[in-house]
């Protein structure tokens, strides 16, 4: 007779429930359930991040961007400078006749990516905590001396604090790794993506800028005193500041595919400085632990983010100038420098990006102006601009490593095409990020498995620079901008996140 | 994310349903016809995967070059290995 069933009894069925059940109850019993902040800490769940196998570890302080460490000095910001001095007079009234044309057309018009809706969001989503932060009085002078809140934290915030020697008890101890675990929790807490950690040596003395044109007559300088202070005329950095903290932070996927017009602009200027959030509340927390830390804001910032990015194992440096994140897209990576033992030390990564991009023009061939270098291999020389005698790279450039390097003067260039002249809210673009091979959500398991074999050989890059043209990956058509504010609940909170 | 649950217990009630049909018609499958169909099947799962995520990364051109590409070699597979059973059983 032929048997149209199971041959499982009733007996073993029950007998298969009653085992899941046990097995449901033992896991639920030895599951990590923590208490509080110390289980959180010894917990061997929390321990350094573990990076996929085909990720190779370089050396410490080795990445796959040659630096010569001889050559490379701390770059003063104050002289930073990628428009203004760039162009001759007549080109920059031209850009700005270009940007009103825009914005008229937008705004009257209904021109998609500068309408009203985008005029608004532009202006009312630059990130504005630091700005409104309380600054340091200095040496007894009027609160706002000090522009920028972010070197030693938000005055109003750190005088809610009581430092452990307020309150008559002991610091914090830890071991560097037992430190190393509570900041990277609690700075994931605060909204950050990965937190790596540095040895302040004189190799990352050279990666903290020599000043901030923001606050011109206080450059940020090393001095052997306990703790840092802001003076008339400097910002100091203890020298007991031996460790440096840089974590990253993630950006809206679909709000950069919107780059080119107001709503990427907008993501742009919320999330480069959604890091000041992060960065506020652990200088709280190191006050509270009888600790500090400083840093600064994004722009002009107190490092080359990037770089220090591709230092501490975030990421590699490719074609595109920005930091090329090893596992998601980034929006930016942050430098705090603390003197709480913090550990163990990271190294830089290699994934294959920086090879990826010799072969790869992706972003260069997305860029309207051209603005990523074109040459096959990276360099050791500052970006050239023919035809132009007013270029002067030497206001943007830090000689010192081979890279493929940015023509920063026609990146701006095109930003400041956009500009809200309304309000001269210039606008951010994002381009070449958009179209970058590596930037992706990863949702799709072809992506690891892409990633994978970048890695491994850089056989297939051509190929797979051509199925990403291909499959259609990278910024979006200017009739699908208009989409972002039908997303509604599909909107992804904080813009972090897919649509789906 | 239901809709994966969904695709599992279909993919888990297909298999038992086809292991009975083939026991039921007491047809042992040879090593390479084992083979065949685990890499068709795991080759379709990639492609359903890709396509669901090219939509929720908001690309839907991608989701047809994925089924095109990937969808139609694990089609392609499925009916070599089942013309290699049908083939061998009927010869026997």
């Amino acid at each position: 007779m032929q048997k149209f069933h199971s041959a499982l009894s009733r007996r073993d069925f029950m007998k298969g429930i009653g085992l899941a059940g046990i097995g449901l109850g033992s896991a639920s019993v030895t599951a990590p359930v923590f208490h509080d902040m110390d289980e959180v800490i010894l917990s061997p769940n929390a321990n350094k991040q573990k990076n996929p196998w085909w990720m190779k570890e370089r050396p410490y302080m080795d990445p796959t961007t040659e630096v010569d460490w001889d050559v490379i000095q701390r770059w003063d910001g104050r002289k930073y400078d990628s428009f203004s001095k760039q162009f001759s007079p007549e080109v920059i009234q031209q850009v700005q006749a270009e940007a009103k044309q825009i914005t008229e057309d937008g705004i009257r018009n209904n021109k998609p990516g500068f309408t009203m809706k985008d005029h608004a969001f532009i202006n009312s989503a630059y990130n504005v905590i630091q700005r409104m932060s309380y600054r340091i009085p200095v040496d007894g002078g009027p609160e706002d001396n000090q522009k920028y809140a972010c070197f030693m934290g938000d005055q109003k915030m750190l005088d809610e604090i009581s430092a452990p020697e307020d309150l008559g008890i002991p610091k914090l101890q830890g071991t560097p790794e037992e430190n190393g675990r509570m900041i990277r929790s609690l700075l994931r807490f605060h909204g950050a993506f990965r937190v790596r950690f540095l040895e302040v040596d004189d190799r990352v003395k050279k990666m903290v800028y020599a000043g901030d044109a923001r606050h011109p007559e206080q450059p940020w300088v090393f001095e052997d005193v306990d703790k840092p202070y802001v003076s008339k005329t400097k910002m100091v950095i203890p020298n007991t500041y031996k460790y440096a903290i840089v974590f990253s932070t993630r950006g809206s996927f679909d709000g950069t595919l919107r780059t080119g017009c107001w709503i990427g602009g907008g993501v742009a200027l919320n999330q480069c400085l959604s890091a000041d959030y992060p960065q506020l509340y652990l200088q709280r927390f190191m006050k509270a632990i009888g600790y500090g830390a400083v840093g600064s804001d994004d722009a002009s910032g107190f490092t080359s983010y990037p770089g220090i990015g591709a230092l501490a194992g975030h990421g590699e440096l490719g074609r595109i100038g920005h930091l090329i994140g090893s596992e998601q897209w980034l929006r930016c990576t942050r430098l705090m420098l603390t003197d709480l033992p913090v550990g163990p030390m990271d190294n830089p990564i290699d994934f294959g990006a920086a090879k990826f991009c010799v072969t790869c023009r992706k972003c260069r061939e997305a860029c309207p102006v051209g603005a990523p270098n074109d040459e096959n291999d990276p360099t050791w020389e500052a970006p050239k601009m023919d035809g132009n005698p007013y270029f002067k790279p030497e206001l943007f450039n830090n000689p010192g490593k081979k890279v493929w390097p940015l023509n920063h003067a026609l990146c701006r260039k095109y930003w400041n095409q956009r500009t809200d002249t309304y309000t001269n809210r210039s606008n951010i673009c994002g381009i070449c990020m958009s179209a970058c091979v590596f930037q992706k959500l990863h949702k799709g398991s072809i992506h690891d498995t892409v990633r994978a074999m970048v890695a491994s050989t850089p056989i297939f890059n051509s190929f797979f620079t051509n199925m990403d043209k291909a499959f259609g990956y990278g910024p979006l058509d200017e009739n699908k901008w208009e989409e972002w504010w039908d997303l509604q609940d599909n909107m992804p909170e904080h813009g972090l996140g897919s649509m789906a | 994310m239901w809709y994966w649950y969904l695709a599992l217990f279909l993919l888990g009630g297909s298999m038992v349903l086809l292991l009975g049909w083939l026991n039921n018609k007491k047809i042992n499958l040879k090593w390479y016809e084992w083979a065949i169909g685990i890499i068709a099947l795991l080759l379709m799962m990639f492609t359903l995967q890709n396509i669901v995520a090219a939509y929720q990364e908001g690309v839907p051109g991608a989701m047809g070059l994925f089924a095109l590409i990937l969808g139609i070699p694990a089609l392609i597979l499925f009916l070599v290995d089942w013309q290699l059973v049908q083939r061998r059983v009927k010869k026997e």
